[in-house]
């Protein structure tokens, strides 16, 4: 894991003779995070002051007394102190301030740093340094390797301050910060802040890291700077920290003939490999397992004659997730459809429900659709299209249109029920089209038409009942078409004109056809039975209608003939008991 | 355009006009962005492309969540956010939050599980205010 970007908090600085100093915690820091504290110290007693380490942190590198000034102490001039701190086990989104204790203090500076990390193990190694004299620029300091040295790899981090007894040119004094190593490149360094103070006698200093871009380093670090400004009193301790998430392996190998790998689970944070070579060569690993968390691999290799590779298995872990595209889309205007096509075609979709339109469409010499329900919010319709087709559909609901087809020579409507539950306006349609078509749904039902339309050679309809149930304008309609139509409905109703007419070569009718509702003096309620056909027959009926609207049986024929058929229409008075009981009746 | 899927059972979605994208980092803390600094702009592309990409905090550290502003805000309704994804690992999920422009959740998806390459989902997300940021939840 690439260590990530140094981030540093506010520099805080004590109170002249202060016994503490109280850095922010910098934004972010989770719990897998290097967190550093940085303390720069110029103490009130030549070569004195002390820090005392905090609970919880281990003190990473010091450097006491550097300058070369001796025992001179004083404004912008004397030794000071450096140390860096880490932070045993950081806390996830610690915020606040965290205070160290100080001793023979005179003023200090400290500020706080975050480095990610990927969660692995961490390294630390260290060296430290001092400018004795008046510099020139650009400034080098020569480190010694502390007693972890810094031996600095690809990966590394390299993070450094330097403590000045002055403030006459900070926080602009240093720039072009880099440093080397025999060995190893290093990334151009980032200068994280220059402290600047002039609380007590005054002190000053900067901060900056680098990245190790490859290499492995033989000799100690060496730290530059460009210089800007006074480099009076430019001198004073160096300390540096190498940083490292280490890529941790492990590794079970077994080399030569009948070589024989019994390694139980194997478990890295880095890669994680069992390998025997041999002419026999057997690895007989349980587990291997690299749970690091970026560039991690493990393997099982086994190289020979008669290799045998037992591991139970093998898991790499780099755990991230990565998204590359997101959108948040409204869903709206939804429809459903399923569609059937074919010779036979079957439709056993149990059901169609949309917040659109819900459809189920099947076309085919001998279709039939055994669709349990369909319903929508907008309109519902089956469709069953064919020579023999069949429609067992129980039930077709919407808040708009609802309709049943059926086309075909011998096409059959059994649907139950063709409902339309919306407002107005909403007509429900049961149509049977066919040579022999027989209609015979039980209800259509709509706010407004409600439609049975039967036509064929020998048609039949047989609806239980038409009725368009709304308050205004509305009608409901049965309509027979055919050589020898034949209309059974029992009762057609509507608030407005309600009409059934058989068409046909012998059509008979037997409906009572009434427009019973009470309207109001300004409506027109008409209420019309017509047969039209070569030897029409109206066999009983009673054609009742309101107000100021015609009550009116119609036949038109050869030799058209009424045997029972009794107009009625109630204009300009209100209905008699007798009248109204007669519709209540129906 | 990209498409216009169909959900089960016919319901259709509109691919563009009231679609919502990514338009501002909230917050990215952990996350990184395969180049650049600038996250939303790895997932806000109209045509999903998985050339650049956002990545989470490791999961074995409790990774925090990424929160993006997102335009036009859309109102209280039902919504799919579309994503895609992948892990890294033998596991990963993901889980999408609607939120108001104040940061309280609106809506919330269930988690889905991501596989080794980049496979387009499609979380539902029922909110109940208007929705002007994205939350993304990785476990």
């Amino acid at each position: 894991m690439a260590l990530g970007t140094p981030v540093a908090g506010a520099t805080s600085y004590s109170g002249a003779g202060g016994t503490q100093v109280s850095p922010a915690y910098p934004a972010g820091i989770l719990s897998t995070d290097v967190v550093l504290f940085f303390l720069g110290q110029k103490p009130s007693t030549a070569n004195g002051g002390t820090a005392a380490t905090p609970a919880g942190w281990t003190l990473r590198e010091e450097i006491l007394a550097a300058g070369g000034y001796g025992a001179t102490l004083g404004v912008d001039t004397g030794n000071t102190n450096l140390r860096i701190y880490s932070w045993d086990t950081p806390i996830t989104g610690q915020t606040g301030t965290k205070a160290i204790g100080l001793g023979q203090n005179n003023v200090s500076w400290a500020f706080i740093v975050r480095i990610p990390t990927g969660g692995g193990t961490l390294s630390y190694g260290s060296a430290d340094g001092q400018r004795t004299t008046t510099p020139t620029s650009p400034m080098s300091i020569a480190l010694t390797n502390g007693t972890s040295a810094t031996d600095f790899q690809a990966g590394d981090k390299a993070i450094w301050a330097m403590c000045i007894p002055t403030d006459v040119t900070t926080p602009g004094q240093f720039s072009a910060q880099s440093v080397t190593a025999t060995g190893a490149t290093f990334a151009t360094a980032t200068e994280l802040n220059e402290p600047d103070t002039a609380v007590g006698n005054d002190m000053g200093g900067y901060s900056a890291y680098a990245h190790v871009n490859s290499g492995s380093s033989t000799t100690a670090p060496t730290v530059n700077a460009t210089l800007a400004g006074t480099l009076t009193n430019v001198r004073g301790p160096v300390a540096l920290l190498r940083v490292r998430e280490l890529a941790v392996s492990a590794t079970a190998t077994v080399t030569g003939d009948e070589a024989t790998s019994a390694a139980e689970p194997i478990t890295s944070a880095g890669d994680a490999n069992t390998a025997a070579t041999g002419t026999q060569a057997t690895s007989a690993a349980d587990t291997i397992t690299a749970t690091g968390t970026t560039s991690i691999s493990g393997t099982a290799s086994v190289t020979g004659a008669s290799a045998t590779s037992a591991a139970q298995s093998i898991t790499a872990q780099v755990a991230y997730v990565e998204i590359s595209w997101l959108e948040v889309a409204p869903v709206v205007n939804v429809n459903g459809t399923a569609t059937v096509a074919g010779a036979q075609a079957t439709s056993a979709a149990q059901s169609v429900s949309a917040a659109g339109g819900a459809n189920t469409t099947l076309a085919g010499a001998q279709a039939t659709s055994a669709a349990q329900a369909i319903t929508a919010a907008v309109s519902a319709a089956t469709t069953v299209t064919g020579a023999s087709a069949t429609s067992a559909a129980q039930a077709v609901s919407a808040s708009g249109q609802a309709n049943t087809t059926l086309t075909g020579a011998s096409a059959t409507a059994s649907a139950g029920t063709a409902t339309a539950f919306g407002t107005s306006n909403i007509p429900g349609t049961a149509n049977v089209f066919g040579a022999g078509g027989t209609a015979t749904a039980g209800t259509v039902t709509a706010a407004g038409t409600a439609l049975v339309s039967t036509g064929g050679t020998s048609a039949t309809a047989s609806p239980g009942a038409v009725t368009a149930s709304a308050a205004n304008p509305i009608s409901a309609t049965a309509t027979v078409t055919g050589a020898q139509a034949t209309a059974t409905a029992a009762t057609i109703q509507a608030n407005s004109g309600s009409v059934i007419a058989p068409a046909g070569g012998t059509s008979r009718r037997r409906p009572f056809i009434i427009a019973p509702a009470m309207p109001r003096f300004d409506d027109d309620v008409s209420a019309v039975a017509r047969v039209g056909s070569a030897t029409a027959t109206a066999e009983f009926g009673e054609v009742l209608a309101h107000w100021m609207a015609d009550a009116v049986i119609s036949l038109a024929s050869v030799q058209s003939k009424s045997m029972a058929g009794r107009p009625s229409a109630f204009g300009g008075h209100n209905p008699s008991d007798e009248e109204l009981l007669f519709l209540l009746a129906f | 355009m990209w498409f216009t899927p169909l959900l089960p059972g016919g319901a259709q979605l509109l691919s563009g006009g009231g679609i919502a994208r990514p338009t501002s980092d909230i917050t990215t803390t952990g996350w990184s962005a395969s180049s650049g600094l600038v996250l939303y702009d790895m997932i806000d592309e109209v045509t999903p492309s998985d050339a650049d990409y956002i990545i989470s905090p490791a999961l074995n550290a409790t990774p925090g969540a990424a929160v993006f502003g997102i335009a036009p805000t859309q109102g209280s309704g039902t919504y799919e956010v579309r994503l895609r994804g992948r892990r890294t690992d033998v596991s990963g999920d993901i889980r999408v939050l609607l939120l108001d422009s104040s940061g309280a959740t609106v809506g919330t998806s269930s988690w889905q599980t991501l596989t080794g390459t980049f496979a387009t989902y499609a979380l539902s997300v029922t909110t109940t205010g208007t929705a002007a940021r994205v939350r993304l939840e990785v476990q």
